[in-house]
């Protein structure tokens, strides 16, 4: 690096600098208001003010919380579809990508025309909804699972990956008398490890983060996911917020969910990806190269 | 002839099985979860009746097509649509761009790696996460806006219920969710750009911000011009997550999309057939932007997604 800076330079490093911490701070904030107010009790979350600490730090919000049995089995149901959606996009995706790499494949032109074909077009929603109403898959775990299994992206993606896996390695296996499946299972898979990791890392947010599935799908409410928990507690204030004055008269009466309540919640469904985020972060900007705009 | 060409695919098929083994999980996937749905669009052309399914179910016709084309409520969401899709490419398209152009400029090692880990998180999180801080922090009553207004004497509003004020809801909170993630991709091209051209221009005396503008970003010039074309390809979808879990019955004059639409006239609604045509009627324009935009970035820059 140079020695000597000239004044304009330390002043834009300067302006840099605060530009930055500005815009991290309008990151921070809005989570570490959600911190304060969790932590904080019904009344004085409900006061004006900044929120940057608590006088009365509690843990009473959280307390009811679980003390009823919605948030356990919104996790529960939450992590049933993450782990189960998880596992088989990534088995089915990387199962069917390895023979599309294979230029050899019979018909390889036709089957991969028939998975790019559907980044252009879809049925929509309607017809995927009558779709999964008529396979009687409402109501079920499956609904939020099998409709979005796999992505002629991420096929794409693990395609170009296993075209960089050198043939030799193959053909000395096949020299052995291993045949394909046992290739692909034995050698392609584990070679794979980094784009699949990718490819976990994006689906398993993925469905953390999914709720419209969950709303369209799950009508009995037998099945509830975190988000839509989440969702159900924030709409009655954008009820209060937004909805026809009619609406808000006759809502006027109820009682809304307190603030300390609403952000303890928000603070529970985001707890574990906040967790794994170091790791996701690093793996998401890999993943991002793997993806980018190369095909 | 014929016959040995016959024999020698069964063999080849043969010799193959294992692979046909491993793709056919897949295929049975795309042909039940895509490949019906898309047969599914005939709904738009009947006169959809529960009891006797899509089949049985009477041809109706362009009718419903006539409907949309008649109907104002679809200019109006198609208007929207544009109008919020535009904005957000005016708006939030560049942000990544500016914010990796600075984040280029910081010295400091850990406190770059710092700002980005800070700066990606929203990206992770979900809209139904994201709006529930927006709820809070436009609160009039005790979120920061009511508390700002108070200390200033204003009059406050509810902002997400002003059609003006909740496009700028919109498209800021796009902006600040996606911006850091938006980056990375920019950073990486600036990584690529060799050194050497920065050594020559300091030693004709360019300064940073010189550089900044005659190499970084003529350099990132391909990437930005790839991502914009692929961005206009949506110019349809104008963020539906997004809309859905911000929106309100008094924004729905602008805010009120094609897709959040078709999920209200058509799940909501249960006007199947007119939800489904209006579906197709968006289908149809996406694929010919894709398609176009993709001949367009392969004509352009040699470059092409298929």
């Amino acid at each position: 690096m140079r020695v000597h800076k000239s004044f304009a330079e330390q002043l834009f490093n300067i302006g840099n600098i605060a530009v930055m911490c500005l815009v991290c701070m309008t990151i921070i904030y809005p989570f570490w208001q959600q911190v304060v107010l969790s932590f904080s009790r019904p009344e004085d979350a409900q006061l004006i003010g900044l929120h940057l600490y608590t006088t009365h730090p509690t843990l009473d919000s959280f307390r009811r919380i679980f003390m009823g049995s919605t948030i356990y089995k919104a996790y529960y149901w939450t992590i049933v579809r993450t782990v189960l959606g998880t596992i088989l996009t990534v088995g089915v995706t990387t199962m069917m990508a390895y023979p599309l790499a294979k230029v050899y494949l019979l018909g390889r032109k036709f089957w991969m025309w028939i998975v790019v074909f559907t980044m252009f077009f879809s049925g929509g929603l309607v017809p995927t909804y009558l779709l999964v109403k008529n396979l009687h898959l409402t109501n079920t775990i499956w609904s939020l699972v099998l409709p979005g299994l796999v992505s002629a992206w991420n096929i794409i993606i693990i395609r170009n990956f296993y075209y960089s896996i050198p043939d030799e390695l193959e053909e000395s296996a096949r020299m052995d008398g291993a045949h394909d499946m046992y290739i692909f299972v034995r050698i392609i898979f584990p070679l794979s490890a980094p784009v699949i990791a990718t490819v976990t890392l994006w689906t398993l947010v993925g469905n953390w983060n999914a709720w419209f599935d969950a709303l369209m799908y799950i009508t009995n409410n037998k099945i509830k996911v975190l988000q839509i928990v989440l969702r159900e507690v924030l709409n009655d204030a954008n009820q209060m917020s937004g909805a026809n004055p009619s609406d808000v008269a006759e809502l006027a009466g109820q009682q809304y969910t307190p603030e300390s309540i609403k952000a303890a919640i928000l603070m529970v469904v985001i707890l574990p990806i906040v967790c794994v985020y170091p790791f996701l972060q690093k793996y998401f900007v890999k993943g991002i190269m793997v993806g980018a705009v190369k095909g | 002839m014929n016959t040995t060409l016959v024999t020698h695919t069964l063999l080849k098929l043969n010799r193959q099985k294992y692979l046909f083994m491993l793709l056919l999980p897949g295929l049975v996937y795309f042909i039940i979860f895509k490949y019906v749905p898309m047969y599914g669009v005939v709904l738009a052309f009947k006169e959809f009746n529960p009891m006797d399914g899509i089949l049985g179910s009477p041809w109706a016709g362009m009718k419903y097509f006539n409907q949309i084309f008649q109907s104002d409520s679809i200019h109006q969401v198609v208007y929207n649509t544009l109008r919020i899709s535009l904005l957000k490419l005016v708006f939030a398209f560049p942000a990544p761009i500016m914010f990796a152009l600075l984040m280029n400029e910081l010295a400091g090692n850990a406190f770059k790696h710092a700002v980005q880990t800070i700066s990606y998180l929203p990206h992770f999180l979900s809209w139904v996460v994201i709006s529930g801080l927006i709820f809070q922090l436009l609160s009039p009553s005790y979120g920061l806006y009511g508390y700002v207004a108070n200390m200033f004497g204003w009059k406050t509003q509810v902002l997400l219920a002003q059609p003006n004020t909740f496009l700028t809801i919109l498209v800021s909170s796009e902006i600040w969710k996606e911006f850091g993630y938006g980056s990375v991709i920019y950073l990486a091209a600036i990584a690529g750009i060799s050194g050497e051209l920065y050594e020559a221009a300091r030693m004709d005396g360019a300064g940073r911000f010189k550089m900044m503008v005659h190499i970084t970003l003529p350099s990132l010039l391909p990437i930005i011009s790839i991502l914009f074309i692929l961005q206009l390809g949506h110019v349809l979808d104008g963020g539906f997550d997004q809309i859905m879990n911000l929106y309100n019955p008094l924004v729905y004059g602008v805010a009120d999309v094609v897709d959040t639409y078709v999920y209200r006239m058509g799940l909501a609604n249960f006007q199947y057939s007119f939800g489904t045509a209006v579906g197709l009627f968006k289908g149809i324009v996406a694929m010919i932007l894709v398609i176009s935009t993709n001949y367009i970035v392969r004509k352009t820059t040699d470059h092409s997604i298929w």
